[in-house]
């Protein structure tokens, strides 16, 4: 492995001539953020309003836990109740879905990290980057404002004929729906020309960090599913308001080819929001073992292969809804091929750690935390992928615990392990990392009391979207509240601990984990053109060259007339 | 990032290139390949109409065999040289732009928006016309003729088809539930599902036993409207309803370049607003080289 | 709107741990399956996590500089093992369960075929022989083929215990087909998202022997006479059994309580019985009248909605019309809403029959 190395530690990093004069602090007044084209600052912007999108999910999700304590309902008990429990589980749904899961790591993280990673001063267009965000703010208060003003009660789903018979306003919440639609896309179209046009020479595309070829595979799936989606809703909403006869056999239609358009996008739509979160991963457990990812060619393919064959499974959705059997059966055949190169990274990741130096840092935990609950839901995607079992399992508690185990075991995990490897880049701070893994623990033990009884009641027959339910599935229900009513804890914990960082955390060195990746290269937090000295681009993953100063609480690049470092590295 | 930098010392380059590009080629490179990522979208956007229309053709052959003689092919064919030559005009500006010429540029582009005001006008006559012979979408179709534009005899002669393999039942007693405007609210009721099962272009096994038309008017009582004519309309409507939309958006951006096309903005080192403009325009005008044949030109 | 506690003779004995009940032809097959699975998924489970710690501990970071003690980033050879032999292990599950889904998708030739109707929110059997109910019957041991469809919106029929699963799509016709080896009770439910009812969407599925089969599709052709007691039965008191059989209960109380539909508690014969379009009916109407606006109202509701309330109830045609048995029964119907606990007293009827027993709003269904 050949290093191009600076002969001299450029002063920008040195701990006493940190500049105060960073993103954070250049221009000031709230105009100068809501109108900002610095990618950091949207950045910042979009992970508070995911994060408060997050809190809110939350709120539905306890409410819906609360109300299940108990089989004949703890909130509402009688058939016309019910219809606020409905409304209550489709606002979980799509808040999580399109204001957390989708938007979340490209626009909060990626936005970020993406240009400080290849080295340069922001994304292809940053205005279309300001564009993105504020589109997702009116998408977001539009779907606030339908909640208010009659929320739907359809499932974040919208199945016809229901969607169009139902009196609450699915119109506007579709619309709202449209708007994120347009806020991913251009997302998307940013990172793909970034990524294509503003690499630095020498960073060939086997040379990025995986994080990119996540994003970039990510970007792929936006720009090609998300207009699907897009016209899905509106045909949806015309229906509804004209009675076209697209989708309701009332008129003619078909309510399956409406079930068809969803999941072409909804499917893709799933690893958007996953491979974002395998990028992280990549990087976090990378750094942690201080060691490249093992297999990288594998691991880079692998995010295109998924992003590819993603397309071809949405049928699984569907299997018991009226399709041939031989539609059926292609479908189940494409969806068991999309778990392999999962699978391949879990295995990859997993030889990263081997023979590594292995630091049991927050963000590691929660990579840690990631590995364990993201096997558990990708292999209970394997029951749900193959016929047979998919006859017992389709639209039970086994299938909501397996999509909550990969997207919030999954997608929120590799966020919060991200969240925590680069806060201390974004905000200039160090949390304590006491509480962050003591969070992490209660995270985890808070998901699994949560949703693992779930799997099993699920293959007992318990039904999803119901209110109430039989009394023999009462003790998995009860197990599954006081898990939630942890996460409720853990979460508290988290908030507490980054807040209080912000204000009276220890001020974050340059590369306080001794990453081999460029955003280090800069301070923390970046200047407002990202780097006051060009970074040196060289393997991504390679530390060779770092060494701790405890000076600093970080590491920085050893001058070159020092002897190698500790431990002899073999050739 | 913005413009004004190119006032500072040391910061020599070209009042349109963006602070975070290195060169103009660059900037150009990574505009035009964001343009072709937007147009794919684009694509993508109208690809689930075009299922749409395939479904529904390969299920009910029998209504689009009748109810496109309702469609003007004059009209179209019309509309279809006024988008091919505003297309032609269009290439023309972008190429006036990197020429420098002021002055074509203006002539070029004005005469793409004055197709694309043609091409909306004659839409709109077909819409009008729609309108009053109730040839509306599945929810309001209620034919008020039963002429086509090929002669009133072809309507007669025209029996009503069912696709063979569908399996028709007699009719038994209806429920039509209608509400207070009259739009039917609930219309088919299956009894007694035959026992051969057909599998339909979703996928889904179908029995048809249709009960009831939906259709009235003269028409139906001629009995030659196949069920759900007014299906081809809904079709009809969205499809190009959506296209038009399109043009609309077209419109507003042709305008926006010829305004800053007179104002001399751009030039050989900078027209690509006007190229992207015009990759734009040529993706609205392939669209409806599709819809055309596919809605008009159907035998 | 009184819950329903008991399990209602339901067979709630588990299979295991993960699987209940098995008691169709397909359970033993489908379950196999889902235990390859199950075991597959565990060993690699461990494998990863097993992996995962152990690394953690051996591989420690004890100093801030300690460097990895491997430099190799990749190994093809390996690569393409774990690749592979996942590969090789999915298509066997893939084919396992293709296998079993081909055998639920070919029924035999000699089924009984039982059609159901789904709609919001209940399900209506059709037995060949005309029978009809709103729970599933079918005999032990015999093959059954399910035709289904439904009225309204998307419904599911599942039945865990015999791993069988199908949805309900209007205008369209699904099927489902099994075999029931085990005599019992066994649950039934919606699974397909349909609206406020969607919880309460179910059934019973109820296996008996083929010597009794016949007995309970008489007994269901006429619910007049006691299936038990033999007794002759009351017009108002068959409407009694079919406000509970027909799932009326759910959105009418008789009680007075405010629900999604009005109440009977009161309704026949009221003051002001006022719809949204403008007319009523009130005690200035005769008997007959009344009488044909609820007979209209089962068959095309949304024919008069009652001011305040929205036209969400489906349509019984067909199950309540169509044949003189059924005309009868709905008749019940309208007699139980008449009888003396309901009518409202101001309006005298010259129908109901005083001597009837004394009728109390139910609290358990005494339907077999």
């Amino acid at each position: 492995m050949t290093a191009v190395t600076t002969n001299h530690t450029p002063p920008s990093l040195t701990p006493d001539l940190v500049r105060e004069d960073n993103y954070l602090t250049h221009g000031s007044g709230i105009m100068s953020w809501l109108f900002t084209l610095d990618h950091k600052r949207i950045g910042v912007m979009y992970l508070i309003s995911v994060i408060a999108s997050f809190l809110l999910g939350g709120v539905f999700a306890l409410i819906i836990r609360t109300q299940l304590s108990t089989p004949e309902g703890v909130i509402w008990t009688t058939q016309l109740q019910f219809k606020l429990y409905n409304q209550m589980f489709t606002l979980h749904g799509a808040v999580m879905i399109f204001l957390v899961l989708i938007p979340g790591i490209p626009g909060a993280l990626g936005n970020f990290i993406l240009p400080l990673m290849i080295g340069a001063k922001d994304v292809a267009f940053p205005k279309l980057n300001l564009l993105s965000y504020h589109l997702y703010v009116i998408g977001a208060v539009v779907i606030v404002v339908s909640i208010i003003f009659g929320a739907v009660d359809t499932g974040w789903t919208f199945y016809a004929p229901y969607s169009v018979r139902t009196d609450t306003a699915v119109e506007l919440m579709v619309l709202g729906a449209f708007i994120l639609g347009f806020s991913s896309i251009l997302t998307g179209i940013n990172f793909i020309v970034t990524i294509h046009a503003l690499r630095p020479p020498g960073m060939t595309w086997f040379k990025m960090p995986l994080m990119l070829w996540a994003l970039y595979a990510t970007s792929i799936i936006q720009i090609l599913a998300t207009p699907v989606l897009g016209i899905t809703l509106v045909l949806l909403a015309v229906e509804k308001m004209m009675k076209i006869g697209i989708f309701n056999s009332a008129y003619g239609g078909d309510p399956v080819l409406f079930q068809h358009f969803f999941w072409f996008y909804s499917h893709p739509a799933v690893y958007i929001m996953i491979l974002p979160a395998m990028g992280i991963i990549s990087e976090v457990i990378s750094t942690y073992s201080r060691k490249p990812v093992f297999g990288y060619r594998f691991v880079a393919l692998s995010s295109i292969a998924i992003a590819i064959i993603g397309f071809l499974v949405w049928g699984h959705h569907m299997f018991p809804n009226g399709q041939s059997t031989l539609l059926g059966t292609i479908f189940s055949f494409m969806t068991m091929l999309v778990a392999i190169p999962s699978a391949i990274k879990v295995w990859n990741w997993l030889a990263t750690m081997y023979k590594g130096s292995i630091d049991l840092k927050t963000p590691m935990c929660y990579a840690l935390a990631f590995l364990f609950l993201f096997a558990i839901g990708g292999l209970t995607g394997i029951f749900l992928g193959s016929l047979a079992t998919n006859v017992q399992l389709h639209d039970t508690y086994f299938v909501v615990a397996h999509f909550h185990y990969v997207m919030f075991g999954g997608t929120m995990i590799g966020f919060l392990a991200g969240l925590h490897h680069w806060w201390p880049k974004i905000t200039g701070r160090m949390y304590h990392q006491g509480l962050g893994r003591l969070g992490c623990l209660l995270v985890f033990i808070g998901f699994n009391l949560t949703f693992f009884p779930q799997f099993v009641m699920g293959s007992h027959g318990m039904p999803r979207r119901w209110a109430r339910y039989e009394p023999e599935y009462w003790p998995y229900h009860a197990a599954s509240t006081v898990g939630a009513y942890i996460q409720l804890v853990a979460f508290i914990l988290i908030a507490v601990y980054l807040l209080h960082s912000l204000f009276r955390g220890r001020k974050a060195p340059a590369n306080p984990w001794g990453s081999g990746t460029l955003e280090w290269q800069t301070t923390s937090p970046p200047p407002h053109d990202n780097f006051a000295v060009a970074p040196t681009v060289d393997e991504p993953y390679n530390t060779d060259n770092l060494v701790y100063d405890p000076a600093i609480g970080g590491y920085v690049n050893k001058p070159t007339d020092t002897p190698a470092g500790p431990a002899a590295v073999p050739h | 990032m913005s413009d004004t930098e190119s006032t500072k010392p040391g910061h020599e380059h070209p009042a349109h290139l963006a602070h975070h590009f290195d060169n103009p080629q660059q900037q150009y490179n990574a505009g035009k390949l964001g343009m072709w990522l937007f147009l794919t979208t684009e694509i993508l956007l109208f690809s689930a109409l075009f299922c749409w229309y395939a479904v529904y053709r390969a299920a009910h052959p029998e209504v689009f065999i009748y109810a496109h003689k309702f469609l003007d092919v004059n009209l179209g064919a019309i509309n279809t040289i006024v988008l091919l030559f505003s297309s032609l005009t269009m290439a023309w500006a972008v190429r006036a732009s990197q020429m420098g010429d002021r002055r074509t540029l203006v002539i070029t582009l004005s005469l793409t928006l004055l197709c694309a005001f043609a091409f909306l006008g004659i839409k709109s006559i077909e819409y009008r016309h729609k309108w009053h012979e109730g040839l509306l979408w599945v929810s309001r179709y209620d034919p008020q003729h039963h002429d086509t534009h090929e002669g009133h005899e072809t309507a007669h002669t025209q029996a009503a088809t069912t696709p063979a393999a569908v399996p028709v039942v007699a009719a038994a007693s209806a429920t039509t539930q209608r509400d207070a405007e009259g739009r039917i609210v609930e219309t088919l009721v299956i009894k007694e599902p035959a026992k051969d099962l057909h599998v339909g272009p979703t996928g889904v096994v179908e029995t048809w036993t249709e009960k009831h038309e939906m259709t009235q008017g003269h028409a139906a009582k001629m009995g030659e409207s196949p069920r759900l004519a007014g299906l081809f309309f809904s079709i009809y409507f969205v499809m190009t309803g959506l296209h038009g939309v399109h043009v609309l958006v077209g419109m507003g951006l042709i305008t926006w370049i010829l305004i800053r096309g007179a104002r001399g903005e751009f030039s050989a080192q900078y027209f690509a607003p006007v190229d992207s403009v015009g990759l734009y325009w040529h993706i609205v005008d392939l669209v409806w080289i599709f819809l055309f044949p596919l809605l008009y030109l159907i035998h | 709107m009184e819950a329903d506690m008991s399990n209602n003779g339901i067979t709630t004995l588990a299979q295991s741990f993960w699987l209940p009940n098995q008691a169709s032809n397909f359970a033993q097959e489908s379950d196999g399956v889902f235990y390859f699975t199950l075991a597959i998924s565990f060993f690699f489970f461990a494998v990863i996590v097993g992996l995962m710690l152990v690394f953690i501990v051996r591989y420690r970071r004890r100093q801030s500089d300690q460097r990895a003690t491997s430099a190799v980033t990749h190994n093809t050879w390996l690569e393409v093992t774990w690749t592979g032999i996942p590969l090789i292990i999915v298509v066997a599950i893939f084919w396992m369960g293709f296998k079993d889904y081909l055998n639920k998708d070919r029924p035999p030739s000699n089924t009984i075929d039982i059609q159901v109707t789904a709609f919001m929110w209940g399900y209506n059997f059709t037995y060949p022989d005309g029978a009809e109910g709103p729970d599933l019957v079918v005999p032990i041991n015999r093959p059954v083929r399910l035709l289904l469809t439904s009225k309204d919106v998307l419904h599911g029929l599942y039945i865990p215990a015999f791993r069988v699963h199908k949805n309900l799509v209007p205008n369209r016709q699904t099927m489902v087909w099994f075999e029931a080896n085990k005599l019992g009770e066994y649950h039934l439910f919606c699974t397909q998202y349909c609206g406020n009812g969607h919880s309460q969407m179910k059934a019973k599925v109820i296996v008996v022997d083929a010597g009794d089969y016949s007995a309970k599709l008489a007994a269901m052709k006429n619910i007049f006479v006691d299936s038990a007691t033999k007794r002759a039965l009351g017009e108002a008191e068959v409407g009694q059994l079919l406000y509970r059989k027909y799932g009326c209960f759910q959105c009418h109380s008789v009680d007075g309580t405010p629900s999604q539909g009005p109440t009977w508690k009161g309704m026949y014969g009221k003051a002001d019985h006022a719809f949204t379009d403008g007319t009523k009916l009130d005690q200035n109407n005769t008997e007959a009248e009344w009488d044909a606006y609820l007979s209209e109202s089962i068959l095309k509701p949304n024919a008069k909605i009652v001011k305040g309330f929205q036209g969400v109830m489906a349509s019984f045609d067909g199950q309540l019309s169509g044949s003189e048995y059924k005309d009868r029964l709905r008749k019940s119907l309208i007699a139980y809403m008449k009888s003396d606990a309901l009518r409202n007293p101001a309006f005298m009827v010259a129908t109901t029959t005083t001597s009837a027993p004394a009728i109390r709003p139910a609290t358990a269904p005494t339907v077999p």
